[in-house]
């Protein structure tokens, strides 16, 4: 990723939550319409959430060797 | 409707698949392309309505029955078969071509069967030719899985047939129509038996063990047939059923969390099977006329997409023989266009807007809002957000860039990249004009994806998404070994099950067998001189008569002489 692409990337994602504000009132489907950015936001630590929880839960359970089930 | 336009298609498959081994060799892969396309013709010509019935016994078998929504999907059945059989256009083992059109039979006849016994006939003809196409790997490992595989099956099967005869017990019909929500024992037997092919959370490991240990050329059509041809069943008879509007919502979140977890690239795709046929499940259970469209749509497109996505991690195995993250990087260089064409893919199952992942699954969404389930809404869109992380960035930048493992691939065969082309125009064709697939849908609901706020949204979200991950992006790299999954609760107390069951039984007969072969000896030995048993001289020596005549003659003598003495003694007296 260079400089270029990421400030592409920027435009874009400010373009996206600029037009969050176009919402129009009937296509408003509940409170979350009026936070701006909510989605960007939900995007970023939805990622996280996943990926953290994701593995918190390998490491304390589910990951095992890839013989677990062929030993003992 | 003259008798060539209303031919079933399942008999065109069937009839393919059983001509398809006496071929002559090389005519069988251009025979494997031209079945899907009569059949295909045989699903847009056919009229609405029963096309094919048959008399048995006391009921009325359904063989053949056309109506917009049978019609989609096996539209969308036979269009796959064609590009399943166009990316395995160079394989030449017949068995394996033959269990393609097969199992693409069978899930055609489900979706065209008009009564339970016709359904359950079909749903079961899938079952072991989608077995063959994992032994096909002709593995350990493949094989073991496709056992796995079977046996799951047959017991889903054996649900449903139990389903069927009872519902056709109390009420005499087998016909299919919808099933009342929370009725009968019954349908809750044919529920479960349909959830396990629908890949259901808990019921679906199945999928996930066996998905990527089949062919490369197999699993297109594995990822294709058997959960769609179950989510049809789902929206024909279970619409409205709510416990399906949960169970979907945690298939999509759980085939996230458990890809993110997986590290063979077929793996994760397989997961995301299931978390994709959650927002389908979802429709179903939300059964609103807008959430089955959706759920019709987004199995069209969940078809093409996901075809698309095997295909394209198929080429790299193919190309490589690895299926490891850990093991592949570094490919782009020399697979650009497998990359650029799998790329398609994952943008149409991560809903970037002008794919046609876009248009199907903010329609199951949209149906979740606007029956007010916010929080399956939310849910759902979270899921999408863990889509995108694992099918379009985790994957494809631990496969094609990430560090370079010096492996030197071959070069994917033409045929691979014509089936991918396909693929992929269909995918961004049913993006870029949502209306030509939205005509085909069962009910007349207007839907409008392109809208500012829709897309708004969905840019915001795959954006910031694209900055966690590359933020974290050495968090999710892949990790040797597997993560457990529900298959632990009957692969970890196999060994168990094998001891009660097997060892256990065993010890005691062999306990038994020895102790009857001790009394039997004892026996045998004491028969052969039954005298010795008594005067204690086990000499081994044979039962020999001459040896007590003597003995024996005087007794009797005396015994005799003794009985005159008395009678002579009673008569003189």
């Amino acid at each position: 990723m260079n400089k270029l692409r990421w400030a592409l990337l920027g435009i874009v994602g400010i373009f996206s939550i600029a037009g969050g504000f176009m919402t129009t009132v009937e296509e408003a489907h509940g409170w979350w319409s009026a936070i701006p950015g909510f989605f960007a936001l939900f995007g970023f630590f939805g990622c996280l959430l996943i990926i953290i929880f994701s593995k918190f839960l390998g490491r304390i359970l589910l990951y095992k060797r890839e013989d677990y089930y062929d030993g003992n | 409707m003259g008798i060539e336009t209303s031919v079933a298609p399942f008999i065109i498959m069937v009839a393919g698949a059983l001509i398809l081994p006496v071929l002559p060799k090389l005519s069988r892969s251009y025979v494997t392309l031209l079945i899907p396309l009569l059949a295909l013709l045989a699903v847009w010509f056919a009229p609405v309505g029963i096309n094919l019935a048959w008399k048995f016994m006391d009921y009325q078998l359904v063989l053949f029955k056309v109506d917009s929504l049978s019609r989609v999907f096996g539209t969308i059945f036979a269009l796959i078969t064609f590009i399943g059989s166009l990316f395995a256009f160079h394989v030449r083992e017949k068995a394996e071509q033959a269990a393609a059109l097969l199992y693409a039979a069978g899930a055609i006849g489900v979706t065209f069967a008009g009564d339970f016994f016709t359904l359950f006939v079909f749903w079961e003809l899938m079952t072991i030719p989608s077995a063959y196409l994992v032994w096909a790997s002709k593995t350990e490992e493949s094989g073991r899985a496709g056992m796995r595989y079977l046996i799951f099956h047959l017991c889903g099967g054996a649900l449903l047939f139990a389903g069927i005869l009872m519902h056709a017990a109390e009420t005499g019909k087998i016909v299919i129509e919808q099933l009342i929500y929370g009725g009968s024992f019954s349908s809750w037997l044919i529920l479960a038996g349909i959830a396990v092919n629908a890949a259901v959370v808990p019921l679906h490991v199945w999928l996930t063990d066996a998905y990527p240990k089949a062919t490369v050329t197999g699993a297109v059509f594995l990822s294709a047939l058997t959960t769609k041809t179950a989510v049809y069943v789902l929206l024909r008879i279970f619409p409205g059923w709510e416990i399906l509007l949960y169970l979907g919502v945690i298939m999509t979140l759980y085939g996230v969390v458990y890809a993110v977890l997986a590290n063979d690239i077929r793996g994760i795709l397989s997961y995301h099977i299931i978390s994709q046929v959650g927002y389908m499940v979802a429709g179903a259970g939300i059964g609103t006329q807008l959430a089955i469209n959706g759920a019709t749509a987004h199995a069209f497109s969940h078809i093409l997409y996901k075809a698309l996505l095997f295909m394209g991690a198929g080429s790299v195995i193919y190309a490589t023989g690895k299926s490891r993250m850990t093991e592949l990087g570094g490919l782009a260089k020399a697979q650009p266009v497998v990359l650029l064409l799998y790329m398609i893919g994952a943008f149409s199952i991560s809903g970037f807007p002008l794919f046609n992942g876009f248009i199907s699954k903010s329609m199951v969404i949209a149906a979740a809002g606007e029956a007010h389930y916010t929080i399956a809404m939310f849910l759902m869109t979270l899921a999408s957000v863990g889509t995108f992380l694992s099918v379009g960035l985790k994957l494809p930048f631990y496969t094609w860039f990430g560090g370079d493992r010096g492996l030197s691939p071959i070069a994917p065969r033409v045929n691979m990249y014509i089936a991918m082309t396909i693929a992929a125009f269909f995918c961004i064709l049913f993006g870029v004009m949502p209306d030509l697939l939205y005509v085909m849908l069962p009910f007349r609901v207007p839907f409008v994806p392109y809208t500012i706020t829709h897309l708004t949204e969905t840019s915001q979200i795959l954006i910031f998404t694209f900055a966690a991950f590359w933020i974290y992006r050495k968090k999710v790299a892949g990790e040797k070994g597997i993560a457990l999954d529900m298959d632990w609760f009957y692969r970890k107390p196999a060994k168990l099950v094998e001891r009660i069951f097997t060892v256990n039984v065993e010890t005691v007969f062999n306990m038994a067998e020895k102790n009857i072969n001790g009394i039997v000896r004892g026996l045998a030995v004491m028969g052969r001189n039954p005298v010795s048993f008594f005067t204690g001289k086990a000499d081994g020596s044979d039962y020999n008569p001459d040896d007590y005549r003597p003995a024996v003659g005087v007794l009797i003598v005396v015994t005799l002489f003794c009985y005159l003495l008395f009678a002579g003694w009673g008569w003189f007296m």
